[in-house]
């Protein structure tokens, strides 16, 4: 005899939080092809949420990780094809296919999702698309037929506690990014991103999480040549950081800023922005900071010559 | 595609066209069953098309197409937009109960009552609104389960309205009636509004749309 999986109990206020009784009551009673949306924009967050519904639903559940260049229709239909009768197809990654980077193949792969709706009701499963909260508006306004068809969006976000020790958890693990690989690199943004958009940016708490995570993506847009984006995260925290009257993280931005300048060979500019990063680290006594913007300007030197 | 059981006729009911639109400004519907109208009638078999409730409105169907039969949005209210259509509202409530038995399944029919009229007359939105309800309880769905149900269904809405659509939405509350071609067709298409031909054709927001704060400001302004 199978083990009746663990009964939820009923849901008293309307909270964000209720959102997962309310996905394992419909995962549970979904028979054949139905659509849900879960809105979660922190992966590790989502990892957890979906381990702890593996063990509340009580039928197997399928993940797939949709990739760039990917038909994510015939993803979708070759793992249920392998999958037991009973499945539920976890759908990861249609947002990596959504970026402004690539307009054109988001509008593709948007119109496709949309005239080709009935092609996934034909997979007779329950899909449940994990998706960022930046791709739901995209979803429901450019594949209008394909969300019209959803069953239930449901939104997972990151109790506060557990927000801070995941970002604490994520920037310290960054040091050792450098050396990391594009994909795991690309991982960390959208972690960092996910993040980020999980703080309302309210308290003076929260904008220096902003700031904190707007100098990472600028470091990482950096380490893949992205330049522009890396340029555009760095103006960010600076702005943060100013308003915050945080010196110290202003230099860093500075120095960031620097860097970036160096990458693309505008040495003028980048002297420029270290020798400010200098005078706010000695006005702020932040020895620290003074030393990396004298390195970083006897490094400018050397390129002069 | 259907056969009848004797195997003479063939009817054809293609699948519901997707909406696209297209570089000239004309959408892909628009397009098709006007500019390609004899091409689709060529099969020699009978054929229903479907199409979006804005298209026979916006463009003369007519002229290719013998006969156009509407499918509007069942009234729950009536054209005044304050008197409760009784009639639609009994027609509706039908089609849940004809679906899960209310009794077992709601504490009260007056929980029906609301989901009914919160869909705005639109079947998909009203069983999605039922849908959302079993989600709140693994028992009998009590009114206070209302709530969160007819939130996420703003909450669906809110994802599909943009700023500039604001004006436009104001314009057809305030004159109950889409104004012909000043009204973009995605509008109806994604149901913010909602078409009704009782006797007479009217419109109005969709309830979930009304809902949405940033919508009723604006109303309100």
């Amino acid at each position: 005899m199978t083990q009746r999986p663990p009964r939820t109990r009923t849901i008293g206020p309307w909270t964000p939080l209720a959102d997962f009784e309310r996905l394992v009551r419909a995962l549970r009673r979904s028979r054949g092809f139905s659509l849900y949306i879960a809105l979660c924009n922190v992966p590790l967050f989502r990892a957890d949420m979906v381990r702890q519904l593996k063990t509340m639903v009580g039928r197997p559940i399928v993940e797939i990780t949709l990739r760039r260049e990917c038909d994510p229709h015939e993803a979708v239909a070759s793992a249920r094809n392998e999958a037991p009768e009973d499945v539920i197809l976890f759908i990861y990654g249609l947002e990596a296919l959504l970026t402004s980077v690539d307009e054109k193949g988001a509008r593709e792969v948007l119109s496709q999702l949309n005239w080709r709706r009935a092609a996934y009701r034909r997979l007779d499963r329950p899909l449940v698309f994990w998706l960022p909260e930046f791709a739901v508006p995209l979803l429901a306004r450019n594949a209008p037929d394909f969300f019209d068809w959803n069953s239930g969006v449901y939104e997972f976000k990151v109790p506060e506690v557990a927000r801070l020790s995941m970002l604490t958890e994520t920037l310290n693990q960054l040091p050792g990014f450098r050396s990391a690989e594009e994909g795991k690199t690309r991982e960390r943004m959208a972690l960092l991103k996910g993040l980020g958009d999980e703080y309302s940016g309210k308290t003076p708490a929260e904008r220096l999480a902003h700031a904190r995570i707007a100098l990472q993506l600028s470091q990482m847009h950096e380490q893949l040549a992205e330049y522009q984006a890396a340029s555009e995260a760095a103006a960010a925290a600076l702005e943060l950081f100013s308003a915050l009257g945080d010196e110290r993280g202003a230099a860093s931005v500075m120095r960031q800023a620097a860097n970036i300048d160096i990458r693309v060979a505008r040495y003028g500019e980048a002297r420029g922005k270290v020798q400010e990063a200098l005078r706010v680290s000695r006005g702020g006594s932040d020895r620290a900071g003074e030393a990396a913007a004298l390195h970083q300007l006897g490094y400018l030197a050397a390129r002069l010559g | 595609m259907r056969r009848d059981p004797n195997h003479r006729r063939l009817r054809l009911s293609p699948e519901k066209m997707f909406y696209q639109t297209l570089a000239d400004g004309q959408t892909s519907d628009s397009a098709l069953f006007v500019h390609h109208a004899e091409q689709l009638k060529a099969p020699q078999c009978h054929i229903i098309y479907t199409v979006p409730v804005w298209l026979v409105f916006n463009v003369n169907l007519g002229d290719a197409f013998a006969e156009t039969d509407l499918i509007p949005m069942v009234k729950v209210f009536e054209s005044d937009g304050q008197t409760p259509s009784a009639e639609g509202r009994r027609a509706l409530f039908e089609v849940v109960a004809r679906r899960v038995n209310v009794e077992r399944v709601f504490e009260k029919p007056e929980i029906v009552e609301r989901l009914v009229e919160m869909s705005g007359g639109s079947i998909r939105d009203l069983l999605r609104l039922v849908r959302f309800a079993c989600d709140e309880t693994d028992d009998r769905i009590a009114l206070d389960h209302c709530e969160a149900p007819i939130r996420r269904l703003i909450r669906d809405y809110d994802q599909l309205v943009r700023d500039e659509d604001i004006e436009r939405l104001r314009q057809v509350h305030r004159l109950r009636r889409v104004a012909g071609d000043d009204i973009p067709g995605r509008l109806l298409h994604l149901r913010l509004v909602l078409e009704y031909q009782n006797h007479q054709r009217w419109a109005d927001l969709h309830p979930a749309v009304l809902a949405i704060p940033r919508v009723r400001e604006w109303l309100e302004r």
